[in-house]
Parts: C-alpha cells; sequence; structure tokens
C-alpha cells in the first residue's frame, strides 16, 4: 500500500467546483439533505473506469472547471458535460482512463455540451466522511473540503490504492453507444403525484403539453422554470410534508420548481408531479435556457424504466 | 382532520406517502411517530429511508426489491396492529434561553409584544416559557425542530423581508410555528431570544439534540447564565438536561 498522497492542487477555482458522492442517505428524518452528484450517473460511470468504490467521491465541475496542477503521476477519469478539457493545453479525451503526470496542468475550454464534468481520480479524493457521505452540502457547510467549494491553493489527496492494479487500467474506454448525449431540450418524464389532485384537469393538461425553460435562478437546490401557468384548485400551500427528488412543486406564483440534490428534506407548497430516476442525471446536465416537456408516464412504466436503467448500468463494466 | 383511510400518495418510482390526515395535531402526529417506530422495528427489505412530518411519512424504497403493491400491503397491516401503548415514551429536553438579550432578540420580543397588545416583554417570556412543546417533526434546515405548542397569544408573522444571517440557537415564531435554527441561516422569523445549546453536530449519531416526538420544555437564564454556559457548550462539557418519563 501506498501512503494517502496529495494529487492535486487548485491554481484557479473555476465559477463552483465541489466534492460529491453519491449522497447522504439516512439522515433526511434530522433535516440533513441528501446533495451527492447532480449527475450520479456520469460519476458512477468515472468511478468504473478506475475501479473505484461506488461511493468514491469525485469533482463537481459547473460551468468551467477549475484549473489544477497534479502533484503526483496518476490516474484519472473524466465524464459527464463536455467542458473541453485540456491537458498541459492539449485536448484531453473524455470517458476514458487517462494518466496524468506530477506538473501536468489541467484547464478547460469552457461548455460544449451539459454542464457538469466529473472528475475521478483513482482511489477517488480523500475528504472526511461526514454523515455517511464525501458529499459537500454547500448552504450547512457539511461536507467535501470544510463544507465549501474549491478555492485558490486547496491541496486535495487521494485514498491510497496499491500500485500493481492501475496497470490494466490504463487502456479503459466507455463504448460510444453507452455515453449518454446532453441536449439543451428534453422530455422529462414524470410521474403525476403525490398532490396533482389539488389542481384541476386543465392546469395539468397545461402542465404536460407546453414548454418550459430553465431560468437563472437554478441550482443544486432546484430548477425554477419559465413557462405557461399552473393554477391551483384552491391554495398553494399544503401542511409540509417530505420531499423526494425531482418533485415538481407548484407554489403561489404558479411556475413550476424541479426539486434537486440539496433540496430541504421537507416543504409547503403543492407537488405535481416527480422526475423519474433515469430522468435526474439528464436534468442536472441541463442549464439557464434550456428547455424541457414533461412526458407523464405511469407508476409501472416507471418501473420498467428504473429496471432497464439499472440494467445499462450495469452493462458498464470493464475488463 | 385524520382520514377514516389512510391514504398512500405515489411519490414518482422509488417513493411512496403514508398520509394520515391534513391537518397539524397532536393525535395525527403521535400516529405517524408510532408508525415510524413499527415501520423501523419490522425491518422491512427495501426501504431505504424514512421522512417523518406533521401528518404523513415519505418512504424512499426499492422497487427491484418491493413493489409498492406489496409495499402497501405491509403498512396497511403494521397500520392495523399499531398499537398505542407500546410506544417509547417520549423525551423530555430542557432548553436554557435568555430572552431579549443583544439583537436582533431585544427588538424583536419588543415587537412580539406591541404586535400582540401584551403591556410588556415579560408577559411574552412568561407565555413563551409556560408552553408545552412537542417536536412535531425535523426538517428544512439539519437539525431544525418544527415545535407545537406556543400560546397563539404570542403568535407573530414574519417579517416582509427575511434577515440575511441570523445566528445558530436562535429561538423564535414565525405565525403560529416556534422553532430553533439549528446553524446560522437567512430567516424571516421573529427571533425573542437565543440559546447557548448546540442544535445540530454531525458528528454526533443521530446528529440533532432533539427528535421528532421529543417534549420541549424552555428554562429563562440570565446573560450572565448564557455566557456562563456557552464555553461549557463548545468545548462539549455541558450536560443537557434530557429525561425520559415513563
Amino acid at each position: 500500500m501506498e501512503s494517502i498522497r496529495e494529487v492535486f492542487e487548485v491554481l484557479w477555482p473555476g465559477p463552483l467546483a465541489t466534492i460529491q458522492d453519491l449522497g447522504r442517505f439516512g439522515y433526511q428524518q434530522y433535516g440533513v439533505p441528501v446533495s451527492g452528484a447532480m449527475d450520479g450517473l456520469a460519476l458512477r460511470i468515472a468511478n468504473r473506469l478506475l475501479d473505484n468504490d461506488e461511493y468514491a467521491a469525485g469533482l463537481e465541475c459547473t460551468l468551467l472547471g477549475p484549473k489544477l496542477k497534479f502533484l503526483n503521476d496518476t490516474l484519472i477519469a473524466i465524464t459527464g458535460g463536455d467542458l473541453a478539457p485540456l491537458l498541459n493545453n492539449h485536448p484531453l479525451p473524455m470517458w476514458e482512463v487517462v494518466q496524468v503526470q506530477k506538473g501536468d496542468i489541467l484547464s478547460w475550454r469552457g461548455m460544449r455540451n451539459g454542464c457538469r464534468a466529473y472528475l475521478s481520480i483513482v482511489g477517488g479524493i480523500d475528504v472526511p466522511v461526514v454523515l455517511g457521505s464525501r458529499s459537500t452540502y454547500l448552504r450547512s457547510r457539511i461536507g467535501g473540503l470544510e463544507g465549501r467549494a474549491l478555492r485558490t491553493g486547496d491541496v486535495l489527496k487521494s485514498v491510497p490504492v496499491s500500485s500493481e492494479k492501475l496497470e490494466h487500467l490504463i487502456d479503459r474506454k466507455v463504448p460510444k453507444e453507452l455515453i449518454p448525449e446532453y441536449k439543451s431540450f428534453e422530455e422529462i418524464r414524470v410521474i403525476l403525484g403525490p398532490q396533482a389532485d389539488h389542481f384541476p384537469e386543465e392546469s395539468i393538461a397545461t402542465f404536460l403539453n407546453s414548454e418550459y425553460a430553465i431560468t437563472p435562478e437554478s441550482d443544486r437546490m432546484g430548477y425554477r422554470l419559465e413557462g405557461p401557468e399552473i393554477k391551483h384548485k384552491g391554495k398553494a400551500d399544503i401542511i409540509s410534508d417530505g420531499i423526494p427528488l425531482g418533485a415538481v412543486q407548484v407554489p403561489g406564483n404558479c411556475k413550476p420548481i424541479v426539486l434537486m440534490v440539496d433540496r430541504q428534506t421537507t416543504g409547503g407548497y403543492t407537488k405535481i408531479a416527480t422526475v423519474i430516476t433515469p430522468d435526474i442525471s439528464k436534468l442536472g446536465q441541463m442549464k439557464p435556457g434550456d428547455k424541457i416537456r414533461f412526458r407523464e408516464v405511469s407508476l409501472a412504466q416507471g418501473h420498467q424504466l428504473l429496471n432497464a436503467f439499472q440494467k445499462t448500468i450495469d452493462q458498464i463494466k470493464f475488463k | 382532520m385524520i382520514y377514516p383511510e389512510t391514504r398512500y400518495p405515489i411519490a414518482g418510482d422509488q417513493n411512496m406517502v403514508v398520509e394520515f390526515g391534513d391537518e397539524i395535531d397532536i393525535t395525527l402526529n403521535q400516529k405517524v411517530h408510532g408508525m415510524v417506530s413499527a415501520i423501523k422495528r419490522a425491518e422491512i427489505a427495501g426501504i431505504r429511508e424514512l421522512i417523518p412530518t406533521y401528518r404523513s411519512i415519505l418512504i424512499n424504497y426499492e422497487p427491484s426489491i418491493i413493489s409498492f403493491a406489496t409495499l402497501q400491503d405491509k403498512l396497511k397491516a403494521l397500520e392495523n396492529r399499531l398499537d398505542f401503548s407500546s410506544l417509547p415514551s417520549p423525551r423530555e429536553v430542557e432548553i436554557p434561553i435568555v430572552y431579549g438579550y443583544g439583537e436582533p432578540y431585544k427588538s424583536d420580543i419588543e415587537f412580539v409584544a406591541q404586535y400582540n397588545g401584551l403591556g410588556s416583554v415579560q408577559e411574552v417570556i412568561e407565555l413563551f416559557t409556560s408552553g408545552d412543546y412537542l417536536v412535531y417533526m425535523l426538517g428544512f434546515l439539519p437539525g431544525f425542530a418544527y415545535f407545537g405548542g406556543m400560546s397563539e397569544k404570542i403568535a407573530t408573522p414574519r417579517l416582509d423581508k427575511p434577515r440575511i444571517s441570523v445566528p445558530a440557537g436562535s429561538v423564535g415564531m414565525g405565525g403560529k410555528q416556534s422553532g430553533i435554527l439549528p446553524l446560522d441561516s437567512p430567516s424571516g422569523w421573529r427571533y425573542i431570544g437565543r440559546t447557548p445549546l448546540k442544535l445540530f453536530d454531525p458528528s454526533w449519531q443521530p446528529p440533532t439534540l432533539l427528535r421528532a416526538g421529543d417534549k420541549v420544555r424552555f428554562v429563562p437564564i440570565s446573560p450572565e447564565q448564557y455566557e456562563h454556559i456557552s464555553p461549557k457548550v463548545k468545548e462539549g462539557t455541558f450536560k443537557v438536561k434530557v429525561t425520559s418519563k415513563f
């Protein structure tokens, strides 16, 4: 075993780079949000490329990645949105294992598609596990690196891995047909409920037949959407209850908000529908100005789609 | 009201709501906590996580392990067997509070007195202190407890414009609701006092001082006592008074 080592230093943090894994589970009953990668699928694939633990932490880079200097030779993989990564100013391939050397500089030219890239390091990023997860929850400064986004001068370490393991990782690549496509218009599938009965039929029809644009007031907590108003039968407020991932809540201004990974655990607005799990990662790559249309699926269809989605993930294996 | 028959709304492909009613009510909330402990004891395979709230439970489940229908059947069976006499007795937690000491507490407690037509700040203190508080649920922020039991005579509407940051430990009300801020946070509530206790610490297991179903009693302290207790809490040497009544 090698000792824990420093992998990179942050030369410039970019707009928002945070350490995330697949999330913090089991503590929502105490009011602690789940957090985790907005595009969990991309992070999982990066970890699989490197034979990392499923729950290993990587770096979620938003809109423009951070400029990093590697402090040791290591293996990395970059997946997710194409932010055009560069290694020593040369284009760096995504969705495959890349060898980097001490002194190499990682930078980014900017967004080509999607908006969140995931950088994984062999072994995973090593920060303390807080309530079962390394994910950063910025609002309460929990997890990650001191509960905050990366800053210039930060030095990050990786979880140690034995070096004989590394050789066979080197040529790994995700087959083209398994690389997700990120588009600026997506059909997002939803199951109606838990409070669809608080809306008249015309409102449900409006919700399912209109285009909604993602507004700039969107972040890891939720996406505020702009589009036709969805009117309630009565009041917009309910007695606060639990909020699942992907809940589409409609507050008093009749404009929907899709709740994402950093959502508060409970809330008091009516929820017209819930985005199905396979479409959460797609949404996680969408940015202000992108448009969506919701499509209804039944619970049974939702479960079939979830099953198929899990099978696709299981297919992503490397020798 | 409490529904004659429990509802099970669908909340996406991996979540189910178990909804017993649609009001804030002690009996209804006790049913929630009773069901939560029954579900935990039953160790149903495929349930990943529960969020108990005022009148419902959000259940996160793994549909490849348990179907919606099977889960619903198991929950119905548990509900039919629910025996309130076997519920764990509530804990009673004593929370020291200093009223109106510094800002925003001084201005807010004066406003609460004035808004409710009370003669003095002392009346607000007496009314708030005499409440029998019950933690209905945790949510909104890590460790934030929603209390029931505050006298409506001191209910005070929220600020029109929330403050950018209110310190952790602030105790106050928004309308008829009351609670304690576990972390520094923006808030539009009126804060009449502050406790030196820590409400949330991710190194604790569980990470919160208060739990859903707890009873809470406020004990007024002086500014000197506050300054005395505060460093002890930081060092971790202050013992919070928690009793379980049998």
